[in-house]
């Protein structure tokens, strides 16, 4: 049904661009209004650990979470943004392999365990760019589910077809 | 024909207070969205082993969300002690790493000093609020996550797309 399916799309548009915003937020509102500030970071605390060594900055302050994580939160807004834009073959081959969702987890898997055992410190943009490209394959999956979640009518296999 | 519904509840806390301690942990909590992720995946793992037929990715997305808030309000009551002993924890982490370091990034002295604050009654219920539906974010992923890694496969029978005779003639060959 196009109607909910637009409405899903906006729904998480509108949840992933705050949350993202929300990393942006946080360090410029640090000078300005610090309370606020304090509560943003808390908020995202539970999900980073917030290491200025591992963050970027912003105004003079490190965002709300770390690089890897600022790459998982902006991969999926901007695929979410577009999802619309790809074609449905695409969509389709993607949506039936969620096997994919392990795959791209591999490259920050990797990068992961050798900045663990010391073996490798990664530089923050390939950090970033792990994150981003794991999250980015997610929005394909969530769509997936929501319209699973949406659909009303009852299966192909119990609907009596009546003949033409 | 209905969909049979699986049971989610179950899994769900679990799974949910798996992610809600974890996160909470100092030290454990390091590893950014892992726990979120990782206790919505447990929570459809344990969904899977009790449900007898394949489930759908909605349902990973479902469980997940659920152990999603139900970690988040774990995770909160457990924040309230661990705050300023997480606080405590880094502020000496920090200290210690500073003395190895010639120049210290910005905002990493105004974090060294930085003392805990109890927070007012609105601010409470509107982290408790958003930290919730965070860890439903995350914990709807990690349900997909999960869906990802303990799919059962549909038997054979169901995936079967042999057409049903709409009337006994649609059966004889040679139409």
């Amino acid at each position: 049904m196009k109607v909910s399916k637009y409405f899903w799309w906006s729904v998480t548009v509108l949840l992933s661009g705050t949350i993202l915003a929300g990393i942006f937020l946080a360090p410029w509102l640090a000078a300005r209004s610090p309370g606020i500030s304090g509560l943003i970071y808390a908020l995202y605390s539970p999900f980073c650990h917030q290491l200025p060594l591992r963050s970027y900055f912003l105004a003079g302050y490190k965002l709300a979470v770390c690089s890897r994580c600022s790459g998982i939160y902006a991969g999926f807004f901007l695929s979410t943004l577009l999802y619309p834009f790809w074609g449905k073959k695409l969509k389709n081959r993607l949506e039936t392999r969620p096997a994919l969702i392990i795959i791209l987890a591999v490259p920050m898997g990797i990068d992961f365990l050798l900045n663990l055992l010391s073996l490798w410190d990664s530089p923050l943009f390939i950090k970033n760019m792990t994150g981003f490209i794991w999250s980015s394959c997610l929005p394909f999956f969530w769509f997936k589910a929501l319209q699973e979640l949406g659909r009303t009518s009852p299966p192909k296999d119990s609907v009596c077809k009546s003949s033409p | 024909m209905e969909k049979k519904q699986p049971e989610y509840f179950i899994p769900a806390l679990i799974g949910g207070a798996l992610m809600g301690v974890a996160s909470a942990i100092p030290f454990l909590n390091c590893l950014c969205c892992l726990w979120a992720v990782a206790g919505a995946v447990f929570s459809f793992f344990l969904l899977n082993q009790k449900t007898s037929f394949p489930l759908q990715l909605s349902d990973g997305l479902l469980v997940g969300a659920l152990a999603g808030v139900i970690g988040g309000l774990i995770n909160f009551l457990l924040e309230i002690p661990l705050t300023p002993v997480n606080l405590r924890i880094g502020q000496r982490f920090m200290t210690s790493v500073s003395k190895f370091m010639k120049e210290l990034p910005p905002g990493w002295d105004e974090l060294l000093t930085m003392d805990y604050q109890a927070a007012d009654f609105p601010s409470i219920l509107i982290s408790l609020l958003l930290s919730t539906l965070f860890f439903a974010l995350f914990g709807a992923i990690g349900g997909l996550v999960g869906y990802s890694l303990f799919k059962k496969e549909p038997p054979k029978e169901m995936n079967d797309e042999t057409p049903i005779p709409q009337n006994p003639g649609d059966s004889q060959s040679g139409f």
